[in-house]
């Protein structure tokens, strides 16, 4: 796992909760790592894990709040990174779209290591968007987070939501939806 | 702040140092493996730059670099070559080139077409030097630095070499095709006329025009054996069957030269002959075998300078293969025409030979049966089976078997050898058969190159012919003696009323001889006529005129006034054309004197007829006054001496009453007679019926009686008759209704009436007594009645009968004692 999701799990930990409590994470979770992240390498995503089990245990917040939130937090960072990327699209549904076809594609460029989730597009309309999210790691709350932040970022109102209908055994159908 | 906020502070920190260090160690490890990444791929690029030009120089191949406007931006040394150029004058655009279909050219360099599958492409020019090039293209576009396309690498191959061999070969690949195919057909079917028609239709596809002929030399013309194209209707026959004398058009100029022509244009060549529609290039060769002339192929075109040397070459090497099957196949259609012909003038001949009306017999010039005819055996009541039996037979034995057959035997066979022995053509000799027939024999002799070859019997039943001449005679004869004979005079004239014959009654009628009337004219004066003995009338007048009666007043020889009808009818010959006139003549002068006697007679008749009439009435009328006076003193006698009187007496005068009244009524019946006859004389008139039975109906009070109905049941009709007589015919049918009605019942009687086509039949029905059987016989005789009636005077049904039967209609009865009497009579409709 890309070592920007923990310099930022970190600072989001630090943002929300105080230095004391990244500390008192850092400290007590005996990471193989000890808590030194750089974004160039990658790291275990168990070391992710056990830092945002420990903050759940912490804050009583469950993982998958804690993992939308985070995702918001990151969204400014990535996208104020790369904002040569961005700045193609003119809405958040095309952009949500394209993460596949073209964001990535663009990650790979940077870093030919990166492990990156499947989103396979299976329905697209002006206001609507349904996509089936694939990934070896359960961060599926952490994707849905980035994506309110798109509609935020895009200052459009919308939902995210699971499609708990979907009962396939690989992935997630994700369905975004823009309020006329 | 409290130590352990530092503390967290001073691990954060370090925590971030330690990162910033594996960050700088990955960066620069990175940067090293870019750096060498980059010497290594510049490396390699010099060497491919190197190893490419090294490549395009050495490219058998021509190579062109062109942008999309079809700017020649690089060439290599084969490329200018192929231009037929060198440094100096080196092309800038392709288009200075004359290219084979240019656009596709362009398009196929366009900026447009880049993205399209650029796959093998191949085309023609004429290059600097006027060389005609084939090349195929191969090529792929050209990127710049800013990743956009600029132009096409281009490799052109020269292939014309290739291009030309392969043509060639696909000619003569063709051709060998075709010569195949023909030799095939050729060598499966002897039939020319197949041959032909294969062999037009593959030459037409060869030399891919519609047109193609070809003529066989049938003899010494040329005529079309098979055609393609329009030429051809679906049967297969040509429309039109072009002939061609040998010396005629560019066929004919073939046919005489025996060397093949192309025409490239037919405008310009005098001896064209149009056959269809016109064509303006053709080309022919003839067929040659051995030098001698079989036939030509020849073949047109709608344009001009269409054929070639090569359809030249390729139709005489097509001709020289064929000529021997085209030559043995000319010579069998020939004996096959030969052999139509003669097989058509046999069947015909034999036909004619074989007819019922021919009866002939040929025999051989050494006596023996040839053949027969099926006449013959016809005739002489042969089976046709025995045909062949007699074929072969000597004919004298044959004609020794006949010769019983003939009348006059012994003459039939002398008769015979007299005419074999003459060799001169006997015609039309009759001879009479046993059985009644007659015969004409034709008898002539056959001579092939002056010898006698065969004698031709023939024979033909006149026995029709002759029994009919014969008849004629015999008829003629009867008419004569018939017309000879007759009452009636008889006079034939000419259409100049020349006398042609009379007969025995006329010249009685008229007291001459038939030699003084015969030559004369018939309106001759000099035959005392008052009137022309034929009413001499103008030719339209007799044919209007025929069949109508005239009546002649003539003078005879002795002076006599006789009165004859004439009868003229026009006397025509075959062609219906009038050649005079037959008159025939009644003396009628007897009955006219006895007509002239019976009119005096009739008028005698009428005048003591109404004279009786007048008297009858009279008398009747004169003898009533007496009688009363009689009865009057009768009556009073009884009156003074009723007391004095014995019964006797007075039974006496009850009797002589009763006598008197009888005798009354006996006498109006015969003035009620005389009043009839008397009315007879005066004048039919138009009747109302309906107003003389009303009338009747007033008078006798008939409405008043309640137990009697007088019923008309539908309108009648006007009728012209005489008004008395009628309205006594139904006063005296209705009065007989009510006067024998059957007081036992409701009594009516009825008058109804039909209109039947030459009469009106009216009926009188009642429902009275009716008419005994008995009785019926003497219902309609004078003074006739049943019972001993004083109101009946027995004569009123006669009359009636009398006056129905005068106007030409009858009177009958239908009646059954004690249901009814139905009186019907009829009246002639006018």
């Amino acid at each position: 796992m890309k070592g920007f999701i923990f310099t930022e799990f970190i600072r989001f930990v630090e943002e929300s909760h105080g230095l004391a409590i990244v500390d008192e994470m850092i400290e007590s979770s005996n990471l193989p790592s000890r808590g030194v992240y750089s974004a160039f390498n990658s790291y275990p995503f168990d070391e992710l894990a056990t830092m945002l089990t420990f903050i759940c245990n912490k804050t009583k917040d469950s993982a998958e709040f804690l993992l939308e939130e985070f995702g918001k937090f990151v969204f400014p960072y990535l996208i104020g990174k790369h904002s040569y990327i961005i700045k193609e699209y003119k809405n958040p549904l095309d952009l949500i779209a394209g993460i596949e076809s073209h964001i990535h594609i663009e990650v790979k460029k940077l870093y030919e290591d990166a492990e990156l989730p499947e989103f396979r597009l299976v329905e697209k309309q002006d206001n609507k968007l349904v996509m089936i999210y694939d990934s070896k790691r359960g961060l599926t709350y952490f994707a849905i987070g980035l994506m309110k932040q798109t509609l935020t970022h895009f200052e459009v109102n919308g939902k995210v939501w699971i499609d708990s209908k979907y009962k396939e055994n690989t992935g997630v159908k994700l369905i975004v939806e823009i309020n006329e | 702040m409290s130590n352990s906020s530092v503390d967290i502070l001073k691990r954060a920190l370090e925590r971030e140092r330690k990162a910033k260090l594996i960050a700088e160690d990955f960066v620069e490890k990175r940067l090293r493996e870019l750096y060498l990444e980059n010497v290594s791929l510049t490396q390699n690029l010099s060497t491919q730059e190197e190893f490419q030009k090294y490549l395009i120089d050495n490219l058998v191949d021509a190579l062109f670099v062109v942008d999309f406007k079809g700017n020649i931006l690089k060439v290599n040394k084969e490329a200018k070559l192929l231009l037929g150029v060198d440094d100096d004058n080196l092309p800038n655009n392709i288009n200075e080139f004359s290219v084979v279909n240019r656009d596709r050219i362009n398009k196929y360099f366009s900026r447009s077409n880049y993205k399209e599958n650029h796959s093998e492409f191949q085309f023609q020019f004429y290059n600097r030097k006027k060389e005609h090039k084939v090349v195929r293209i191969k090529s792929r576009i050209l990127i710049n630095t800013k990743n956009k396309p600029y132009a096409y690498q281009a490799i052109v191959r020269d292939v014309t070499e290739n291009y030309e061999l392969d043509l060639k070969i696909k000619e003569q690949l063709e051709v060998k095709k075709f010569e195949a195919l023909i030799l095939k057909d050729l060598l499966t079917s002897n039939d020319i006329f197949n041959n032909a028609w294969t062999l037009v239709n593959h030459i037409a596809n060869f030399l891919k025009t519609d047109d193609c002929v070809f003529y066989g030399l049938v003899n010494n013309k040329l005529i079309q054996l098979a055609a393609t194209g329009n030429k051809i209707s679906s049967d297969k026959t040509i429309l039109n069957k072009l002939k061609i004398p040998i010396t005629d058009g560019v066929i004919g100029q073939v046919a005489r030269s025996k060397k093949g022509i192309i025409v490239k244009d037919t405008t310009l060549h005098d001896s064209y002959i149009v056959d269809v529609e016109s064509r303006l290039s053709e080309i022919a060769v003839p067929i040659l075998l051995d030098e001698e002339l079989i036939g030509v192929i020849d073949s047109e075109h709608i344009e001009k300078n269409y054929y070639k040397t090569s359809h030249l070459e390729f139709l005489s090497n097509i001709s020289s293969l064929i000529a021997f099957q085209i030559k043995n196949s000319v010579n069998q259609l020939e004996k096959r025409l030969k052999q139509d012909e003669l097989e058509k003038t046999r069947k015909r001949l034999e036909i004619i030979f074989n007819s019922d009306h021919n009866a002939e017999v040929i025999e051989s010039n050494d006596g023996y049966i040839i053949d027969i005819g099926d006449g013959f055996l016809k005739m002489f009541g042969m089976p046709l089976s025995m045909k062949n039996k007699l074929l072969g037979m000597r004919c004298s034995k044959a004609r020794e078997q006949l010769k019983n057959l003939f009348i006059d035997e012994d003459n039939y066979s002398k008769n015979i050898s007299d005419r074999i022995s003459n060799l001169r053509p006997v015609l039309n000799e009759t001879l009479e058969l046993k059985d009644g027939r007659f015969l004409a024999r034709d008898y002539v002799p056959i001579f092939f190159k002056g010898r006698i070859e065969s004698h031709v019997w023939r024979f033909r039943d006149i026995t029709l012919s002759v029994n009919y001449e014969k008849s004629i005679e015999a008829q003629n004869r009867k008419y004569k003696g018939l017309i000879g004979n007759m009452n009636l005079g008889l006079m034939e004239i000419d259409s100049d009323n020349t006398i042609l014959t009379v007969n025995k009654a006329f010249c009685a009628m008229y007291g001459y001889e038939s030699k003084e009337l015969l030559g004369h004219k018939a309106d001759d004066t000099l035959l005392n006529t008052q009137h022309n003995l034929c009413k001499s009338k103008s030719e339209d007048d007799i044919k209007i005129s025929n069949n109508d009666v005239n009546e002649l007043e003539i003078i005879t020889k002795n002076g006599d006034i006789r009165y004859w009808l004439v009868n003229r009818n026009s006397n025509k010959n075959i062609n219906n054309n009038v050649i005079g006139s037959i008159c025939i003549y009644l003396d009628i002068t007897e009955l006219k004197q006895l007509n002239i006697k019976n009119e005096g007679l009739i008028k005698n008749l009428t005048a003591s007829n109404e004279e009786l009439s007048h008297y009858a009435h009279l008398v009747s009328h004169d003898l009533k006054t007496p009688l009363r006076t009689i009865s009057t003193c009768v009556y009073w006698l009884q009156e003074d001496n009723n007391d004095i009187l014995s019964a006797e007496s007075n039974d006496f005068i009850t009797t002589i009453n009763d006598t008197l009244k009888d005798m009354d009524k006996l006498i109006t019946s015969t003035l009620q007679f005389a009043e009839i006859r008397m009315a007879n004389s005066s004048i039919d008139e138009n009747i109302d019926l309906n107003a003389v039975l009303e009338t009747y109906r007033k008078n006798k009070f008939l409405d008043s009686d309640d137990e009697f109905t007088f019923t008309i049941e539908k309108p009648l009709p006007t009728i012209v008759f005489n008004r008395v007589q009628i309205q006594q015919v139904f006063q005296n049918l209705v009065d007989n209704s009510y006067k024998y009605k059957d007081e036992q019942k409701q009594s009516y009687v009825k008058i109804n009436w039909e209109d039947q086509e030459e009469f009106l039949l009216f009926k009188i029905s009642d429902n009275g007594i009716g008419i005994a059987k008995e009785h019926s016989s003497f219902v309609f005789e004078i003074f006739k009645k049943v019972g001993n009636r004083t109101d009946s005077t027995g004569v009123g049904l006669w009359i009636i009968k009398k006056i129905i039967n005068s106007a030409g209609g009858k009177i009958w009865f239908d009646s059954k004692l004690g249901v009814g009497t139905t009186f019907y009579f009829t009246i002639k409709k006018q």
